[in-house]
């Protein structure tokens, strides 16, 4: 999974653009892939989340082409909540991929990124 | 899983809430709760102080009696639920949570609450003196069973008692910052006073823990570098 950005920090409404491949995954133990540009808090305290895209790939789509070869996807990213570093809560925002494998298993991983100035307290 | 960008907090409430830490202890002690539980005909409580692992327990205990049928909060909320470690057979469930903030006029579910099922409350000493002796009345008249955790003795039988040792705070540190090169170790002698300190409440103890990596934590800038 890998941002096409050349910073990590991006505006509210520019495009976020990042591409996926999956390797060393047959093909006929896939099930599905869920993609998902997210924001969650992290912290002390409750915890609270929200999906701004969300891809359900299902195994024919997914498996139409090899799995190693990099696919692309761009979304238009929202106002707000803007990226926070405090130290009871965090807002981050991150591109999620979810493998579901026919066994049951689930493979995931996250890249982060920043929306807006990142702003923290001091 | 795998991760980028600026390291998680080790005791962050994602990685630190009932049911994200491994059980600590012997391991048949839940074969010896699900046998006491049956011994008990399916109505007990679960002794514990504040911060003693009740609502972690229940995380565990739970799925092991059958299956969640619903779970919500104090106010009508859904909660999530673990469906991995959810069980298949045996009692359907409803489990509530309740907590000190919640009000008390919580309502019970009783449409849900069918004879043979059963009701796992968590935070029991929240409702009013005369709404427990109720609600173990009413669940003993309609033939439901009945798993609650409290800070006292209850009029039910009690499943088990619970407190957090040096040792088992020892191992639930370690086990929160086993990957993290990041994080100085803490020290026996650290826990063990934070656990005097905090009347043996675990919650507490990791929550000064979080403070503690947060003093020492270094930001990230917007362009991916580190600063003090």
């Amino acid at each position: 999974l890998r941002l096409l950005s050349l910073q990590p920090g991006l505006e509210p409404g520019e495009t976020l653009e990042f591409e996926y491949a999956m390797n060393r995954v047959e093909p006929r133990l896939v099930d599905h892939l869920e993609v998902s540009v997210m924001w969650y808090t992290e912290g002390k305290g409750s915890e609270d989340i929200g999906i701004h895209l969300f891809q359900r790939i299902g195994s024919e789509a997914l498996t139409a082409v090899p799995l190693d070869q990099p696919r692309r996807i761009t979304c238009l990213l929202p106002a707000s909540p803007l990226s926070f570093e405090g130290r009871l809560l965090k807002i981050r925002w991150c591109v999620r991929l979810r493998l579901f494998l026919n066994e049951g298993r689930e493979l995931t991983t996250d890249k982060q990124f920043y929306l807006g100035h990142l702003t923290r307290d001091l | 899983m795998s991760a980028s960008g600026p390291p998680s907090n080790p005791f962050a409430t994602r990685f630190v809430a009932p049911g994200q830490v491994d059980w600590v202890g012997p391991n048949d002690y839940f074969e010896q709760l699900v046998v006491r539980w049956n011994v008990l005909k399916g109505r007990a409580a679960i002794i514990g102080a504040h911060g003693s692992g009740k609502s972690t327990l229940l995380e565990y205990l739970v799925p092991l009696l059958g299956q969640v049928l619903l779970r919500r909060d104090a106010e009508g909320r859904s909660m999530l639920h673990n469906v991995e470690r959810s069980g298949q057979a045996g009692l359907q469930i409803v489990w509530l949570q309740l907590r000190r903030t919640s009000p008390a006029s919580m309502v019970i579910p009783w449409d849900e609450l069918h004879p043979s099922r059963l009701l796992v409350l968590d935070g029991y000493e929240q409702l009013r003196l005369w709404r427990r002796a109720a609600l173990i009345a009413r669940t003993a008249l309609r033939g439901v069973k009945l798993l609650v955790t409290s800070h006292r003795i209850t009029m039910l039988p009690t499943l088990c008692e619970l407190s957090i040792s040096a040792a088992t705070a020892r191992q639930i540190v370690s086990q929160l910052t086993a990957e993290r090169t990041d994080f100085a170790t803490i020290g026996d002698d650290e826990i063990r006073q934070q656990l005097v300190a905090h009347d043996g409440n675990m919650r507490e103890v990791l929550m000064d823990f979080y403070d503690q990596f947060e003093e020492k934590r270094t930001l990230p800038s917007n362009n991916g570098a580190s600063q003090s």
